[in-house]
């Protein structure tokens, strides 16, 4: 049991490896630039986002690039974990009916894939926070657990999302509905304070914005994020994976009946 | 034509939203129209809702184009920048210059507003009657958002200034002008001090202009006067009445001027927060009420989840209660294998009239099927195994009695690999496809939705030894690939025991798990992977994998431009690679490929076979069963009808086929 246990975490990192490597390769298949556009992407859209918001709408956000890109990276972490993950059983049916491996695995793989991707834009980020000359700070070092959070939660979501996908197709029509209304509430490219103080409020339980709102506390104003916003990404946290994982349990044998 | 010319500039408002400090700067109107010949009035606010304090505001004009006459500070004609400058503030909650222009020429211009800085008032240190001195409150810098500009066109006077039948625009051109006419500066200052007193907005400084000064005047003027606002003080008007509501129900308490800078947050704000507010409480409405529906279908459908499931418990209760009749289940289950016609649909009666209908029914079948196989082997598999167990081996017409009921059989002499104890698997079919989301909630409602319950499997039992080639036959959709799958477990049964080893199981169905747009090596890695080989173990075996499908030169493509057949290929190569797998279970998988690939696999099982691997497979091809296997599983509609010799099993098959074919 133990020796089944050991080799076990090796070859499900293994699998993970090996699917996320897969998911990557299909997504730039037809793409000459391949992995770059990950790069690209996010630069290009913070560069028109900040001419629309800086020139158009006359903003006045301090260092709006910045504060443009910091919310955009992790809207698209979240975004693309789950919304991806939201097809991984059925996308992999056949292999799924071959794996031995929990099934979880290719759920896991699928958020795994949007944690490199998130990878490949930290690249740019990196660059345009030294660009805009965002002075460093020790508080930068807590970004990482800001992402681990967009992660926990992003985990707990898909589980939902990609266990009801199964057997509610509509789901993904549903969701993107969803999580239009999430992301303009996510407060991406206009300051939460240009709202009245019920949306703030409103906006304050967003899971999504007190992501955001945390990584830009700790990178762009070199503080560490306030207590209420830890303990509401905490209970997020608990909450998504907990109701996630309950119903992904639940429902696990009538997945493979379904598909 | 000139009075034509007075377009109106339909521009933004030129308010400044400052967010910060709440303090804004902006101009009486949008934007102007004025002839030539004659002093225009710019009325330029400063709202700060702190109370205006310190401030200096910057403002620029074309000195070409306008002359300045006063009202500001200072200014510098010549490069055209007038100064608003107090170094303390008026403290209320709003300050008003009214700066007078004369236009030199035709043309378009503007005039910019430039905050430098604007300080809230301070306010003066307070005495309490207790003797405590709250402190006089800092004042506090107002960040500003950036330069406006309101435009301004100028025309040629009209001939007939008071025609009425002059265009809108050219009137209005007319009234302002009237208006701003009688205007100077001293009346202007006065006007700003008199502003607050006067307990009116700043906004209608514009309205009371033209309403004011013309009625010193000339009468008509100040009958036009009102449809002299532009656009904003139309919305200040509009406003109004609201805000008078609002002081009302405010007990009364708010001053005349609280009443003003609301009239004034009226317009600014509404746009910003008001719609916003709005519209996402909506939202969250429309979320929640999906919410709720969602959870309202998940809840119903549990329910009914339930309901089904004692159903079925009563009525195996009740069968197995005793009563005779347990052929009615087994005919249930039959029927509604057998047929898919809509017959069974309103199931949603009460189940046990269905069960009886069935039973009727299943009793005509029954008789059809007697000749072939005996109507008490079938109840005797059917139902409560331990019942029946004793004659199980008289029952059964052939097959060597060590096999027919092997979970009898306590005494294990080899190795047990695979235990299959009284599975069952059943499946939900939904009889009524509605037509969508509302039709489905409709009928659910309605209690219409109801499934069509099929056994794919139904208390099937038997054992694998360890070294032994299984062969499974039976028609299509008799339950073959879902015992395949419980065995590797993809699917867990709903009733029954499956004993096997998961570890060591290995199931290769054909073409499947492949990725059509990655590389046969990357599919290689990717299925090994999920087959449960290790990364060094692929590493090792790749290029035998490679050089027994026989695909050297294609492991760089693409696999989607790979034939069936070398897909086929590159899959048994991989599934067998190696010593990985201890169970491999073939679903359909030998008939693959070209004549020789198909030897060459057949050699590498039975070299499996002597390496002492169990083998399941699965095949309608007789002869491959008949050379390989050293047992049959023969299972028809979820049932096992025959374990045995391959031989016999196989015999038995053939007959039933053809006697099919003959009653057909």
């Amino acid at each position: 049991m133990e020796d089944k246990k050991k080799s076990g975490i090796a070859q499900y990192a293994f699998v993970i490896s090996e699917l996320t490597s897969r998911e990557i390769k299909r997504k730039y298949a037809r793409s000459s630039l391949g992995i770059i556009w990950s790069v690209l992407n996010p630069l290009l859209m913070m560069v028109v986002m900040s001419l629309i918001f800086s020139k158009m709408f006359s903003r006045n956000i301090e260092n709006f690039p910045i504060y443009y890109l910091t919310g955009q990276i992790i809207w698209t972490l979240f975004d693309t974990a789950s919304n991806s993950a939201m097809t991984a059983l059925v996308d992999n049916k056949t292999l799924l009916i071959k794996a031995k491996l929990p099934k979880h695995t290719f759920i896991l793989s699928r958020v795994y894939t949007a944690l490199v991707n998130f990878g490949y834009t930290c690249i740019p980020y990196i660059l345009m926070l030294m660009i805009f000359r965002v002075h460093p700070s020790v508080t930068m070092l807590l970004f990482p657990v800001g992402v681990l959070f967009a992660l926990i939660i992003s985990i707990g979501f898909s589980y939902l999302l990609a266990t009801e996908y199964v057997f509610f197709a509509d789901i993904k029509y549903l969701y993107s509905v969803v999580l239009r209304v999430l992301m303009y509430m996510s407060a991406v490219f206009y300051p939460v304070t240009s709202l009245s103080d019920n949306m703030q409020k409103v906006v304050n339980l967003n899971p999504i914005y007190l992501l955001i709102h945390f990584a830009r506390e700790c990178v762009m104003y070199g503080r560490v994020p306030e207590a209420w916003v830890w303990l509401r990404l905490g209970i997020w946290s608990v909450i998504s994976m907990g109701i996630g994982l309950a119903v992904f349990k639940v429902k696990e044998n009538k997945i493979m009946q379904t598909l | 034509m000139p009075a034509l010319l007075a377009m109106i500039l339909m521009i933004l408002k030129p308010n400044i939203h400052v967010l910060a400090a709440e303090a804004v700067i902006y101009c009486g109107s949008a934007s102007y129209e004025i002839e030539t010949g004659s002093d225009f009035n710019v009325g330029i606010f400063i709202r700060c809702d702190e109370g205006v304090g310190a401030h200096c505001v910057m403002i620029g004009y074309d000195p070409n184009i306008l002359e300045y006459k006063g009202g500001g500070s200072f200014a510098d004609t010549e490069s055209g920048l007038i100064y608003l400058v107090d170094e303390v503030g008026n403290g209320l909650n709003k300050q008003k210059y009214m700066l007078v222009f004369e236009p030199r020429m035709e043309g378009v211009t503007g005039i910019c507003l430039s905050p430098q800085y604007v300080f809230t008032y301070p306010h003066p240190e307070t005495v309490l009657e207790d003797g405590t001195i709250i402190p006089e409150a800092p004042a506090e810098e107002c960040v500003f958002a950036e330069d406006d500009i309101a435009p301004v066109t100028i025309t040629k006077p009209v001939e007939t200034v008071q025609d009425q039948t002059d265009a809108d625009g050219g009137h209005d051109a007319d009234t302002q002008q009237d208006a701003d006419s009688g205007q100077d500066e001293n009346e202007a200052d006065d006007r700003q001090e008199h502003e607050d007193a006067d307990g009116r907005t700043d906004d209608q400084a514009d309205d009371e202009q033209s309403i004011e000064e013309p009625g010193t005047e000339e009468n008509q003027t100040a009958v036009t006067g009102p449809d002299d606002q532009d656009l904003s003080d139309a919305g200040d008007a509009d406003v109004k009445p609201d805000e008078t509501d609002a002081e009302v129900s405010d007990g009364g308490d708010s001053m005349p001027v609280d009443a003003d800078t609301q009239s004034q947050d009226g317009p600014d704000e509404t746009p910003d927060s008001e719609p916003w507010l709005y519209h996402h409480t909506e939202v969250w409405v429309y979320i929640l009420v999906i919410a709720f529906l969602l959870l309202m279908i998940g809840f119903c459908q549990s329910r009914y989840e339930l309901k089904v499931k004692r159903r079925r418990r009563e009525l195996y209760e009740k069968y197995f209660g005793g009563e005779f009749e347990e052929n009615g289940i087994w005919f249930e289950k039959e029927e509604e294998k057998e047929d898919y016609s809509d017959e069974f649909t309103d199931s949603d009666e009460p189940e046990s009239n269905t069960v009886h209908a069935q039973t009727e029914s299943g009793a005509e079948n029954a008789q059809n099927e007697e000749p072939e196989s005996g109507a008490a082997e079938i109840a005797g598999e059917n139902n409560a195994l331990e019942n029946v167990s004793h004659n199980a081996g008289d029952e059964s017409e052939s097959g060597e009695e060590e096999y027919v009921f092997p979970g009898e059989f306590l005494t294990i002499e080899r190795d047990k690999v695979i235990s299959i104890e009284d599975v069952t698997m059943e499946f939900h079919l939904a009889a009524y496809n509605p037509s969508g989301l509302k039709d489905y909630i409709i009928q659910m409602l309605k209690r219409n939705i109801s499934y069509r319950r099929l056994f794919a499997l139904y208390h099937v039992s038997f054992d694998v030894y360890k070294g032994e080639i299984v062969g499974i036959i039976g028609t299509n959709g008799s339950g073959k690939s879902t015992l395949l799958k419980i065995v590797s477990g993809a699917l867990k049964p709903t009733s029954g025991k499956v004993e096997v080893d998961r570890k060591k199981v290995q199931l290769l169905t054909l073409g499947t798990g492949f990725d059509m747009e990655l590389t046969a090596r990357e599919n290689v890695y990717l299925n090994g992977s999920i087959i449960g080989y290790s990364k060094s173990f692929l590493d090792e075996h790749y290029n035998e994998i490679v050089e027994f499908a026989e695909l050297q030169d294609f492991m760089e493509e693409k696999v989607k431009n790979f034939s069936s057949g070398m897909v086929s290929r590159l899959g048994f190569a991989i599934a067998t690679a190696g010593d990985a797998a201890e169970i491999l279970i073939l679903d359909e998988v030998l008939s693959v490929g070209d004549e020789f690939f198909r030897k060459k696999s057949l050699a590498r099982i039975k070299e499996m076979i002597h390496s002492g691997r169990t083998v399941l497979i699965v095949s309608h091809g007789m002869g491959t069963i008949l050379d390989n296997c050293t047992k049959c599983v023969w299972i028809e509609k979820g049932i096992l009808r025959m374990v045995g010799d391959p031989k016999e099993v196989c015999e038995a098959y053939r007959k039933m086929e053809t006697e099919g074919a003959e009653t057909a």
